[in-house]
């Protein structure tokens, strides 16, 4: 059943690659909610081809909740957005990969069943609750719309369930919010409006696109539990994109890392935090400021910059701020493989086994 | 509500200037007296030119004469025309119809056509479209309206002969005006309403409309069309007080009956009454038409509030 197992010393990991399985859904025992794989988007701008996302592949089980972590401009919102065809083209273009949702690749679909699938059985929180709301339209009038598209129901019984949809994310007095224009909301009541409109068609997947980064941090807290709270009850897988490591702490059950458009390490959360593999990882938490620690002590930070994705990388993306770097880091990209069952990482020299190469 | 009280008064502040402006147009020409009596004052004596003076009440200060201009004015007394013979707001009055005609037709017009043309273009970005329409509006606003006037009468009026030249009367008659009125709106409003679109069609709430799976139709009308609009109402209710006041040019042209071309003739015999009547009423409607679109604002955008 588990195919990859530590090899007990460093001699017998140097000659032992085909030890370490692809990261696969066959550890899990029922088929995945949505499986995707290799998926590769480029952006074709003036100055050349970005390559925001290098072939990421992950797998969301049903109520499972993945965090998506990373520094900006880690492909975690192209990732996702990719999805379901949510990013802007031109000049975005989903170059290769497949997305299989229950089964049905996502990317083959015509735009009719993809709508059917939008905002319907997998639906989106976007970032900023600012600008994520049409200014001149009715909160109501926005959540019934998404209702209306997907539910065969009369404009009367849309805004009653619209109503209820406010009412569950904690809206005071929804009936009469539900005629209000999203200027009337305080930011963090417009991504409560965000999130009933998102979980207005039962979605079975969610997903979240760092819909706290906006929020002051009290607010913040507010919205992680009511999402959990929503999450428990309503049985919905989400993937939660956000560069706080302190709030994928207590919301999700397994974290995959980005950087530079790949995915460099994945593992289920108390796994990631308690063992982390790879260096990118590894120097992200240590750059956490710690309530324990002496005052006047540094953060650390990660030198260096990230690497710019226009055009192609050679070697690990990592590699030129990586204090283990070695030659063979900079010649060829390492695959994500399990290092320990469940916990892949993408790294020569992971420092959980003590590497591959 | 004090929202709709400030702007009225802000219109009536407007009206207000303009009505200084054009009391003393009449003074920065000349003497008045001699500017009426024209050559008529050769025949005659000084002391019957003084009279005549005292008559008009032209010998009064000035600040006298302009009190007794504007309560006048406000019973809708501008003097009488000499030329026509009759009282000038009359003159100016009996001429509005024609000119609302022709402004409204002209204004319609623009907006059937610039408005769809410009969505057409936005939703169809550097396809061909896109291309012919943009051409066509750099065309539309480079060409001088009196210049695409007389193109017009010469096509259709002098080589087809499928229109009249000038004049007015029948639906005919109103065709090339209309059409050179509109041309300049029509080019502006589309590619108002293209920038526009283009720019909205970034936001992030479009993303979240798609994200809904409504049709895409939707996403474009109730979502990207809906917020471009303001930029577009703004234009537009400039535009409206234009072409009603700024068709002097196309009415002299197609010898339309309307308030532009009475106003220009009346410059030309020196009958100022009626140009005075013709400037504030113009100023007026320019004021009461700018007044309601600031209304229709808050209707499109409801962050825009009656201060409540």
């Amino acid at each position: 059943m588990i195919q990859a197992v530590p090899p007990a010393s460093m001699e017998a990991m140097e000659t032992s690659v085909s030890n370490f399985a692809p990261l696969e859904g066959g550890l899990q025992p029922e088929p995945a909610l949505l499986e995707v794989r290799d998926l590769t988007t480029k952006f074709y701008t003036v100055d050349g081809v970005v390559n925001a996302l290098n072939g990421i592949s992950y797998s969301v089980r049903k109520g499972e909740c993945l965090a998506i972590v990373g520094e900006s401009g880690s492909g975690k919102t192209v990732g996702v957005l990719s999805i379901l065809r949510l990013i802007q083209s031109p000049p975005g273009k989903i170059v290769g990969g497949s997305i299989s949702f229950k089964g049905t690749d996502l990317l083959k679909l015509d735009d009719n069943a993809l709508r059917d699938i939008r905002g319907g059985a997998i639906s989106v929180i976007f970032q900023d609750p600012m600008t994520s709301l049409n200014p001149v339209m009715r909160v109501g009038a926005q959540i019934t719309e998404n209702i209306m598209a997907h539910e065969a129901l009369t404009r009367r019984q849309a805004r009653d369930k619209a109503i209820e949809m406010l009412s569950r994310v904690g809206i005071p007095t929804p009936a009469k919010r539900v005629d209000d224009y999203p200027h009337q909301f305080s930011g963090g009541m417009r991504q409560r409006v965000m999130i009933a409109m998102a979980l207005s068609c039962s979605p079975q997947l969610i997903i979240a696109d760092e819909p706290t980064t906006a929020l002051d941090v009290t607010i913040q807290a507010q919205i992680v539990e009511l999402v959990k709270k929503l999450q428990s009850e309503l049985g919905t897988a989400v993937i939660w994109i956000s560069h706080d490591l302190g709030v994928v702490a207590r919301l999700a059950d397994r974290v995959a890392v980005m950087y530079a458009g790949h995915i460099v390490e994945s593992a289920p959360v108390d796994e990631l935090y308690a063992r982390p593999a790879h260096p990118y990882t590894i120097g992200l938490l240590n750059s956490l400021p710690r309530l324990d620690a002496k005052v006047k002590t540094k953060l650390q930070a990660i030198g260096g910059l990230p690497p710019n994705l226009l055009g192609e990388l050679r070697g690990c993306p990592f590699a030129p701020r990586c204090a283990f770097a070695t030659d063979i880091c900079r010649a060829q990209n390492p695959a994500l493989l399990e290092v320990t069952p469940s916990h892949g990482v993408a790294c020569w020299h992971d420092r959980l086994t003590g590497g591959r190469a | 509500m004090s929202y709709v009280i400030r702007r009225v008064l802000q219109s009536v502040v407007v009206v207000f200037g303009v009505s200084i402006v054009a009391f003393f147009m009449l003074f920065m020409t000349g003497d008045p007296t001699e500017i009426i009596l024209g050559d008529g004052a050769d025949h005659m004596t000084v002391q019957q030119i003084e009279e005549f003076r005292v008559k008009m009440g032209f010998d009064r200060p000035w600040y006298i004469q302009y009190a007794s201009f504007v309560g006048n004015a406000v019973r809708g007394d501008f003097g009488y025309s000499f030329t026509r013979h009759q009282p000038a707001f009359q003159v100016i009055i009996e001429k509005m119809p024609a000119t609302i005609q022709l402004a409204s037709i002209a204004f319609v017009l623009s907006l059937l056509i610039s408005i769809p043309l410009g969505v057409l273009s936005a939703i169809n970005p550097h396809k061909p479209i896109d291309r012919i329409s943009t051409f066509v509006a750099l065309l539309g606003q480079s060409i001088p309206s009196f210049w695409l006037s007389i193109l017009l009468m010469l096509l259709f009026g002098v080589k087809l002969k499928w229109l009249p030249i000038s004049g007015s009367g029948t639906w005919q008659h109103l065709v090339m005006p209309a059409i050179a009125l509109a041309a300049f709106p029509i080019a502006r409003n589309m590619r108002l309403t293209r920038s526009s679109m283009l720019d909205f069609m970034q936001k992030d709430f479009v993303r979240t409309a798609r994200a809904k799976g409504i049709s895409e139709y939707r996403v474009v009308t109730s979502h990207v069309l809906r917020n471009s609009l303001l930029p577009i109402v703004t234009a537009i209710g400039l535009e409206a007080g234009f072409l009603l006041g700024g068709s002097v040019i196309i009415e002299t042209i197609f010898g339309w009956p309307g308030v532009g071309r009475e106003i220009v003739q009346a410059i030309g015999s020196k009958d100022f009454y009626v140009v005075q009547a013709g400037v504030i009423t113009l100023a007026l409607i320019f004021a009461v038409v700018n007044l309601i679109i600031d209304l229709a604002y808050s209707w499109i955008d409801p962050r825009i509030g009656f201060g409540s």
